[in-house]
């Protein structure tokens, strides 16, 4: 008898052990309707209230310049004949780590608040934000993504792409071939995958966008003539943070009244 | 040894401590999980067929590539390997069991486990491991290159971590059972062919597994305990990751200091199996007895030394790659050895065309086809050319798949009566027979050519690359073809299992008139083999063509007593030239 | 004593063999390499052709023996079968060695020899050099320029878009570094000495048309030397599995005149240049 306890113990011991180590990729979660706010100084128990958009009648807006020099090389698409020929004599666009335009407008900084919402509660977000794989490049380069909503990334070009998307800390968030046109890669994003992510193509290096998730719904990607506008925002005091690819991140204290709109600006260089 | 005859249906037939039935047990799971690792094949031809239709994503064909090399090299051939030694080695060598019972049933039950962790890590976050077979790190070590290796790679090293340790107790109970328990009068050079190759593979295994064990435990670590064995400093997705300053070619190293006597411990029963089987259907004595074990022996040394010739192009010293050229075409010596006593064991034979006997006929031609292609990888200078190419795939899937299947198949008819009681039906097997030998040299024989045109293994989608177009593109009709074809001979094969089992034939003691022991025992074998007094063993194993008429035969037991095997009339001989049981030679 | 007709179901057997001899003899006689394209690789298909010869004399003499001794097998029915004597047995052991000692060793010192170690042990005169960076899944290949001497590199600085092999922008050495994705150009005639490097997995750099390959191995920089004699586009394939995208892991390799070469080079945007 005891000889087959310990083969029962054996057998459980080698299911048991099938467990993996590494946290499991992010999944979306959170069932509840209301989300909270990632204040930062949070401090607890306080009656929130939930936010609505006919409460917020101020706002942020404003312009980001970036001072220097900035080179963008045109992309060398030469690994993949396919791409260069979606491109004509004009040849093929250029990098799109720092776009400048004339006057020093920065564009594709991710603009949103990182505290002063601890008083509200945010219904997860709603619809859909898609990302598009086009002539080999993805199209928006930077894309906020609120918790909650549905992120679609699509392949409308006839040739394989991958999307390879991981955090800071170098984690993958997913990592899927697409290789047909028409391939759509769905993701609910859910409140534990809040946070700022690269996402790249491996077979087309240069392939590069940054997907921003979000838990509140202050949100702006500045533009080719460097403006972003945060809308409906209730009065309050808030920190504003800039972020960029490559110039890292810039943070500014304001304070709206209600039916206000605050100007604010961002200077990023070298 | 022997132990009291179990009562219950669980310590009969589920937590069993007889050879015979674990045996049995082994097989059985082998056929269950050939299913998953055919099943994986088909998935593999379709997509290749078919690249267009977008059937699978690259990641998770990979998966496929992977486990369908894992599950079939460890899980199928090497465990219905390990089912054919266990059932046989008491048999054979006048046992009434293993000699460690207990440790033989852990064997098996720690094998299940394993199993279930294989197929259950396709069903994990990221999916099954994705790294190849042979898993090189850093692909296999760090999750981020590879969808598959993250919890899909863990749980596959837990799998072959359990898999080597039921290897390792199930040889240490045959290394010991062949060497110490044989009858009295069985001296080691009057052990059937069988034995001896489970003897040496047995050897072979013990001493190579080892280096692999430490490679798994080596990449576990770098995985999960942030070690750096085999990881480098790397960037993924443009961000830096600091993992350390490891050597991945050191894992190549430990695995195939491994993974080549592996393949020797793959093919060595499954060819001896059938050198056992051949002298019955030849009624004459295997030639060169002598010679094939000591052909045997310098392959199994020569198989430890001559690892690198996987590692060719890696950047090893080259010094050291024109020794490993030279040592491995060494080995062609003693398999030619082989081949041609196989080739001389038929000369003058009064052939028996039974099922066993075509398989077996089989493995020699494909031991022809496929031996030679080792030649090419094995000489440095074409292996660059070659080196992960079709031309590998067919290679040694002619060997470790096409000759070990065989050989299983060969041994699985012949030994079907002494295992359950009766005979496999005649027509279906050779209707299995054709639909397996064919559609496999034809399969792998096809990927040589494609080999020699360049096309490069684990492609997902080969028409990538204008250089494919063509040839290599066109070939990939009829493989896919055949393979489709194989896999339905293997269906017939299963309905052919069934079927014996509720009404094939009876067998009776001895329905092929062969010498060695295990025929002296009632069909099925009873528990304790050998009734009341144990075999006393007076000659060798393939006394054929004796007596008079030069019909009769020894049995190995028999105290030197001819028993004359001829059929009933004159007549009948001239027809069936000297077949028994009815079976007619058209 | 009568000549026995085998049984159908051998002669089935031994047409199957004979049929796929014949048809391997022919499958194997097809030129399927492509038109070899550099010196290194003419010295491999001569050890393959050689193989292939070797190797094909041996599976037809094998085949004709078993199918001999299946057709043959039952004249001797109403003698008694003489059993070979030891010395036979042996000596049909010590035959077989002596065969294939001879052909394969041949194959590796005497045919292979000279290749292996052009490849490895000579240095190359007047040779063409550049770096190949294999990652995950295209071919960066950089030419040190005019200088001759290549930039530094951190893999701290690797941005896939803007510095794909992340050259060091402060050193001067870099300036004039050509980069190219996926695309090399080589010049007929001189030896190409290729650094090979990657920073992530395992790799390898394989020219079918040329025949020689070399894996590329993180932490491990290696070297792959060939000299092309056709000019020619060719592929350049990844061959050993690396990801997912693996199989699109493709690059292109032009031979071309030695003055379309350098004007080439001269056409291309240095790593410093203006936009």
């Amino acid at each position: 008898m005891f000889r087959y306890f310990l083969m029962l113990l054996l057998l459980t011991f080698a299911v048991a052990c099938g467990g993996s180590d590494k946290p499991a990729p992010k999944t979306s979660g959170g069932d509840s309707a209301a989300v909270d706010e990632d204040d930062e100084d949070d401090t607890g128990i306080s009656v929130r209230q939930t936010y609505s958009a006919d409460k917020g009648t101020a706002g942020v807006k404003g312009t980001i310049k970036f001072e220097g020099k900035a080179r963008r090389r045109p992309i060398d698409m030469g690994s993949e004949k396919y791409c260069e020929n979606c491109y004509g004599e004009d040849g093929p666009p250029k990098s799109e780590s720092v776009v400048v335009g004339e006057n020093g407008e920065l564009a594709n900084v991710f603009v949103h608040i990182t505290s002063g919402l601890k008083n509200w509660k945010f219904q997860k977000g709603t619809g859909e934000v898609h990302i598009d794989q086009i002539k080999c490049m993805y199209v928006p380069h930077v894309t906020g993504v609120q918790v909650g909503q549905t992120l679609k990334i699509a392949n409308s070009d006839s040739v394989m792409h991958n999307i390879h998307a991981s955090d800071k800390s170098g984690d993958d968030w997913f990592n899927q071939g697409q290789p047909n046109k028409g391939d759509v890669f769905t993701r609910e994003v859910g409140g534990s995958d809040a946070g700022f992510y690269t996402m790249k193509c491996d077979v087309h290096g240069w392939m590069a966008a940054y997907i921003c998730v979000v838990k509140n719904p202050f949100f702006a990607v500045s533009g080719t003539d460097g403006a972003f506008s945060l809308d409906k925002l209730p009065a309050g005091t808030y920190t504003v943070e800039a972020w960029h690819e490559k110039y890292g991140k810039k943070t500014q204290q304001v304070t709206v009244k209600d039916g206000e709109t605050a100007e604010i600006s961002f200077t990023f260089s070298k | 040894m022997s132990h009291a005859e179990p009562q219950s249906f669980i310590s009969k037939y589920i937590f069993s401590f007889d050879h015979k039935v674990i045996g049995i047990q082994y097989m059985i799971t082998a056929i269950v999980m050939a299913l998953f690792g055919g099943g994986l094949a088909l998935m593999i031809r379709t997509q290749l067929q078919h690249p267009e239709m977008g059937l699978f994503a690259p990641e998770a064909y990979l998966s496929y590539v992977t486990m369908h090399g894992t599950i079939m090299v460890f899980f199928v051939v090497s465990m219905a390997i390990s089912g054919f030694g266990n059932f046989l080695i008491p048999l054979q060598i006048g046992a009434r069991d293993m000699a460690y019972p207990f440790l033989n049933m852990l064997s098996y039950w720690t094998m299940v486990p394993a199993c279930l962790i294989m197929i259950a890590s396709f069903f994990v976050p990221g999916g099954a491991a994705a790294a190849g077979w042979t898993m090189y790190p850093p692909l296999s070590a760090v999750e981020q290159t590879v969808p598959g290796s993250g919890i899909g790679t863990t749980l596959w090293i837990l799998g072959m971590a359990l898999f080597i340790a039921s290897f390792t107790m199930g040889g240490l109970n045959f290394l010991t059972t062949i060497l110490n328990c044989r009858t009295k009068g069985l001296t080691m050079w009057r052990l059937p062919l069988a034995t001896w190759g489970f003897l040496v593979a047995t050897v072979l295994g013990l001493l190579a597994f080892p280096p692999l064990t430490s490679a798994a435990i080596m990449l576990l670590f770098d995985r999960h305990v942030d070690t750096s064995f085999f990881v480098t400093d790397m960037v993924i997705n443009d961000q830096l990751l600091n993992l350390g300053d490891g050597t991945p070619l050191l894992f190549q190293h430990l695995f195939w200091f491994l993974g080549h006597p592996e393949v020797y411990v793959l093919v060595i029963p499954p060819l001896l199996m059938t050198m056992d089987i051949i002298p019955v259907f030849t009624r004459r004595p295997a030639f060169g007895y002598r010679q094939s074990i000591w052909a045997l022996g310098v392959i199994s040394f020569l198989s430890m030394i001559v690892w690198g010739h996987h590692m060719f192009v890696t950047g090893m010293n080259p010094y050291i790659g024109k020794y490993f050229s030279i040592a491995t075409v060494i080995i062609t010596a003693p398999f030619a050895v082989l081949g041609v006593n196989l080739l001389a064991s038929l000369w003058r034979a009064r052939l028996r065309p039974a099922v066993p006997m075509l398989f077996a006929l089989a493995v020699i031609s494909a031991v022809g086809f496929g031996g030679f292609g080792g030649l090419f990888l094995g000489t440095m200078v074409s292996d660059i050319y070659f080196h992960e190419t079709y031309f590998v795939v067919g290679h040694f899937h002619l060997m470790i798949g096409t000759v070990t299947l065989l050989g299983i198949f060969a041994a699985w008819y012949f030994w079907f009566p002494k295992m359950f009681g009766k005979k496999m039906d005649e027509n279906l097997g050779r209707w299995h027979f054709w639909l397996t030998a064919l559609p496999m040299i034809a399969i792998f024989l096809l990927m040589h050519l494609q080999g020699m045109g360049g096309m490069v293994r684990r492609t997902f989608d080969p028409g990538t690359y204008e250089y494919n177009a063509g040839m290599n593109m066109a070939l990939r009709f009829p493989i896919t073809i055949m393979a489709y074809v194989l896999f339905i001979g293997q269906m017939i094969f299963f309905w052919n299992i069934v079927r014996s089992l509720k009404r094939g034939e009876p067998a009776g003691e001895n329905p092929w008139d062969a010498a060695t022991l295990e025929w002296i025992t009632p069909s099925p074998a009873p528990h304790g083999n050998f009734g009341a007094a144990l075999p006393v063993v007076s000659c060798g194993p393939y006394e054929y063509s004796v007596g008079e008429d030069g019909f009769g035969y020894l049995p190995q037991s028999g105290g030197g007593e001819v028993a004359v095997h001829s059929p009933a009339s004159a007549e009948e001989r001239e027809e069936t030239g000297g077949t028994d049981s009815g079976e007619t030679g058209a | 004593m009568e000549k026995r007709k085998p049984p159908r179901i051998i002669i089935a057997l031994v047409a199957f063999f004979a049929i796929f001899t014949i048809l391997s003899v022919i499958g194997f006689a097809v030129p399927w390499r492509s038109e070899v394209a550099s010196e290194e690789g003419q010295g491999i298909d001569a050890v393959i052709t050689y193989l292939l010869f070797a190797t094909g004399a041996l599976v037809i003499v094998g085949h004709a023996i078993l199918i001999r001794f299946l057709l043959k097998g039952r004249d001797d029915q109403t003698t008694a079968y003489v059993r070979p004597p030891a010395k036979v047995e042996w000596m049909w052991g010590v035959i077989p060695v002596i065969v294939m000692m001879l052909l394969a060793e041949a194959g590796v010192l005497v045919v292979g020899s000279a290749t292996w170690d052009k490849l490895y042990a000579e240095t190359p005169t007047n040779p063409v050099v550049l770096e190949v960076v294999g990652k995950q899944f295209e071919w960066l290949i950089r030419y040190p320029g005019k200088d001759n001497t290549y930039g530094a590199y951190d893999f701290k600085w690797v941005n896939g878009a803007d510095n794909p092999m992340g050259i060091d922008e402060d050193d001067d050495a870099a300036m004039d570094d050509i980069i190219s994705r996926g695309t090399m150009y080589l010049p007929r005639g001189r030896t190409a000495q290729i650094r090979l490097r990657t920073h992530d997995v395992i790799h390898s750099f394989f020219v079918p048309d040329f025949r020689v390959k070399q894996d590329v191995i993180p932490g491990f920089p290696t070297e792959i030397r060939f000299t092309p004699t056709v000019n020619g586009v060719y592929e350049l394939v990844c061959t050993e599995l690396c990801g997912l995208g693996h199989y699109k892991m493709r690059g292109t390799v032009h031979v071309v005149d030695p003055e379309d070469y350098e004007a080439w080079l001269n056409k291309r945007p240095t790593f410093g240049g203006e936009d």
